[in-house]
């Protein structure tokens, strides 16, 4: 066996870390980044002895939000699971916290089979331990589940028992944000607009309340989505200032390419082009190139095509639409696919080249039509359709006279 | 990519007024200073994402063009002659007219700006190739060592094979432990660095987890897996996503990824088998302890042990690096001694340097001799255990915490709360460590950070804190 001194060295070491954690003000830990390496290996020796594993995997769950800014969670979710071997019997409620972590972080990796067994556990366990707190929680973690997967009936219901449990048992104000919304998020993708911002103006009120900055901007994002396709565009921008006002001057790269990105789209739909292209410019920054966020890439190629669609830089609109496509194979994004397939067709019919336009239309549209439920996907599955038809009449009336 | 050509004023200003001149020159395919600058390089990709249709003929333009504007701030008439000569395609009689100037005038006026423009391109390439050289070297880690002994000629064939343009794609560095093949291939990237032939230099240390019961190779390998794609991505890579982003980064840019310590012989197996997949453009230096079969697929470089010259020159380097003071009292029979118990292995000289300032040389020898011929590994166990014995209890109290550090090194902070010393007798710990080799001190003046060598750090699991044993994971 170890010598003591040395157990003494891990539980010091463990008390060490937590402390810094617990000191410092922002939850996403950036001073401690450099000490990535060493936090792990605290943990991964803490996890090793009987009396520290549990300070081991406390000191995980503080570092939720340092893993998720760092992108790490595989490595995490390495040490989730050992921390899960260890956690039976009497500490259910510890395992309750690490199966929602676990979850998580498999939904962060799209891993959608592994999140679904983790939080289906913890439902079964909530229930057994007759917790009502968790339960919420568990339905929750679903419904996002869900709604990522763009299931929305399933997500819907499982919020609705989220709610539910929240309300009942007199939640803090970040679990009823939440819970409100994820609700918000399934009727924007329904394409039930004016129940979206109901629903996301609630959620800012509570986020209002918690004064945790970055759910607050993220809740308002939301609500300029929702607000733009209602058709209040006023309130959209002022929402979306709101957001970049708080989150300027932090170190919320992500969250503030989501807001340029989402900005640049309701500039470009009120044909603001030049407007929206600075959006998207700022949005498409060497942050968000040099990132392995994806999905980001994707939109912001995407929206930048579609500006230059609009302001007739074909050659540049292609190369980026194609340079979308790309991505979204690689993000694993079928209706995105079908979205920026849809807009290629549109700028090969504009460089005279209908053949090609053609086949991109027609593939669009079998692509949107797999999402039947999907209100976006309506959307587009008719304005390719529309675009379809005049291709087809432009062939003709050209066949005619040729 | 190939290497930068080296700049030469001369021949430099010669390409730029074929450069000017072919602008204007129907039915030339233009001239292309990709091969020798930089920013002509950095102009083609840069304009390449939102056009693919750009030629480096038309980035060496855009260059030229950008230094005309700024030779205009020195020299104004000349940076004109240039632009009516090669940008508007007039002739020499009608730039006279047009400036109120004689031809030969104006030929004066158009080979000094030629001159002049050089020199300011020249200024800016210096600058920019520093600049990005810096940028490069910012991934390594600080380095352990401050000095290299006996490997120059190695270092310079090993950088010489990473910048061909083909094969050898992979090129594995073996030798014992404490041979010096981090050092090495820390020097080998710090002389590559600068052809600027390498996007990027990344450097990834591997681990064999103690704790991994299982697949403890292949989990090796996906942890170095994850921090390349954290290295070359940022954050945020999904898990089915990963190798086939690293293999479109890695096959579409030029990169030099650096793997340090490498142990087992299964883990330098599987790795070399990732690796090779991943290789070319880019190319892969590993270091490892073992050379698994002649076939193996890549250039294998052993590193000998040093010779008795390069042995006491490293002697002497690290008697002054420490302050200790005793090369003086040692006579050359007395360091032959040495080098004949250590056989020349670095990390063995500097530690059984370090007991000669608390054992007597006989009592240092003694035992030592016993264990040569044998496994190196029973060598620095003998060392070990006398370094250990002779240390006092505070310095025992921080070596025995150490390997609670990561590669990356810990700050003092870290250092004093596991090992449990009060700051009185915390400093005087970490000076009695480095003194006898046993702690690495990195970083700069601003930040220093403290780590111990990997054969220390096994020494201590397996000899002091008997750690892992399988019974600690049954509880």
């Amino acid at each position: 066996m170890p010598i003591p001194d040395f157990h003494s060295s891990i539980s010091t070491n463990l008390a060490y870390w937590q402390g810094l954690v617990d000191r410092s003000d922002d939850p996403a830990l950036p001073e401690l980044i450099p000490e990535r390496r060493n936090i792990y290996r605290a943990v991964e020796f803490g996890l090793a002895l009987p009396e520290t594993w549990r300070s081991a995997a406390d000191l995980i769950l503080d570092l939720h939000y340092f893993i998720e800014h760092s992108g790490n969670w595989r490595s995490w979710q390495i040490l989730l699971q050992r921390a899960l071997q260890k956690c039976v019997g009497e500490d259910g409620e510890l395992r309750l916290c690490l199966l929602d972590r676990s979850g998580g972080y498999y939904r962060q990796d799209r891993d959608w089979a592994s999140s679904l067994a983790a939080h289906r556990e913890e439902e079964a366990l909530a229930r057994l331990l007759a917790k009502p707190d968790g339960l919420a929680k568990a339905y929750y973690n679903l419904s996002l589940l869900y709604w990522r997967q763009r299931q929305y009936d399933e997500a819907a219901e499982n919020a609705r028992k989220a709610l539910a449990g929240f309300q009942e048992i007199g939640s803090a104000e970040r679990q009823m944000g939440g819970a409100y919304s994820i609700l918000g998020l399934i009727e924007y993708g329904r394409g039930y607009y004016p129940d979206s911002v109901r629903h996301h103006l609630r959620s800012v009120a509570f986020f209002r309340k918690t004064g945790f900055s970055v759910l607050l901007a993220r809740s308002l994002v939301n609500l300029a989505l929702a607000q733009e396709a209602n058709g209040e565009i006023p309130a959209a921008m002022a929402s979306y200032e709101e957001a970049r006002s708080i989150l300027d001057g932090t170190a919320y790269e992500m969250d503030k390419t989501r807001i340029e990105l989402s900005l640049g789209s309701l500039l470009f739909n009120t044909d603001r082009f030049d407007e929206a292209e600075e959006a998207y410019l700022r949005a498409y920054s060497p942050f968000l190139k040099r990132s392995g966020l994806v999905y980001f890439q994707g939109l912001a190629t995407n929206n930048l095509g579609n500006v230059y669609l609009e302001q007739g830089r074909l050659i540049e609109a292609e190369a980026l639409l194609r340079e979308s496509l790309s991505l979204w194979k690689r993000a694993n994004a079928p209706l995105q696919t079908a979205n920026t397939t849809g807009t290629l067709g549109k700028v090969l019919a504009a460089r005279g080249l209908p053949e090609e336009a053609l086949a991109c239309l027609e593939q669009a549209i079998a692509g949107a039509e797999a999402f039947p439920e999907d209100g976006w996907a309506k959307q587009i599955l008719q304005e390719y359709q529309d675009a379809l038809t005049e291709l087809i009449r432009q062939i003709s009336a050209a066949g005619r006279v040729g | 990519m190939e290497p930068l050509s080296p700049l030469d004023q001369n021949q430099l200003q010669a390409t730029v007024h074929e450069a000017l001149a072919d602008w204007t020159r129907p039915g030339h395919a233009g001239v292309d200073l990709s091969a020798q600058l930089l920013l002509v390089r950095e102009e083609l990709a840069s304009r390449l994402v939102e056009d693919k249709t750009y030629t480096a003929w038309r980035a060496t333009f855009a260059v030229l063009d950008k230094t005309i504007d700024q030779l205009a701030e020195q020299d104004e008439v000349g940076a004109q002659v240039l632009r009516l000569r090669f940008f508007e395609g007039e002739i020499t009689r009608q730039v006279a007219t047009r400036l109120h100037a004689s031809p030969d005038q104006v030929n004066r006026w158009q080979k000094s700006a030629i001159a002049n423009l050089t020199a300011v391109l020249m200024d800016h390439e210096l600058k920019r190739r520093q600049e990005y050289t810096r940028l490069i070297l910012d991934g390594l880690p600080t380095p352990s060592y401050s000095r290299l002994f006996g490997l120059r000629s190695l270092q310079a064939e090993i950088a010489e094979q990473l910048l061909r343009q083909d094969e050898p794609l992979v090129i594995a560095l073996s030798g014992i432990g404490g041979i010096g093949k981090t050092s090495l291939a820390d020097a080998v990237a710090r002389l590559v660095a600068p052809a600027l032939v390498f996007e990027q230099i990344i450097w990834l240390r591997a681990f064999i987890d103690p704790f991994a019961r299982e697949a403890a190779v292949e989990r090796s390998w996906a942890q170095v897996e994850e921090a390349l794609g954290q290295a070359l991505f940022g954050s945020a890579v999904a898990q089915g996503d990963l190798g086939n982003r690293l293999e479109d980064a890695l096959r579409s840019s030029s990169f030099l990824i650096i793997i340090d310590n490498l142990e087992e012989k299964d883990q330098t197996i599987c790795f070399l088998d990732h690796v090779r997949r991943l290789a070319g453009p880019s190319k892969f230096l590993l270091t490892t302890r073992s050379r698994p079969t002649i076939s193996a697929p890549a250039y294998f470089r052993s590193i000998a042990e040093l010779d008795l010259a390069d042995a006491t020159d490293l002697l002497r380097h690290q008697d002054l690096a420490t302050g200790m003071n005793i090369m003086a009292e040692l006579a050359d029979k007395d360091i032959e001694a040495i080098y004949e118990v250590t056989g020349g292995n670095p990390l063995a000289l500097k530690l059984v340097a370090g007991l000669t300032a608390v054992m007597s040389l006989a009592d240092v020898l003694d035992g030592l001799q016993k264990s040569r011929p044998g496994p190196i590994e029973d060598m620095y166990k003998r060392i070990y255990w006398k370094a250990w014995q002779t240390l006092s209890l505070e310095a025992q109290s921080l070596l025995q915490a150490m390997p609670l550090v990561a590669e990356t090194g810990a700050l003092p902070q870290q250092l004093q709360a596991i090992s449990g010393l009060t700051e009185e007798v915390f400093w005087p710990a970490v000076h009695e460590l480095f003194a006898r080799s046993l702690l690495e001190v990195r970083g700069s003046v601003h930040e220093r950070r403290y780590s111990i060598h990997r054969l220390t750090e096994t020494f201590l699991r397996t000899e002091i804190i008997h750690w892992p044993e399988e019974g600690e994971y049954a509880f």
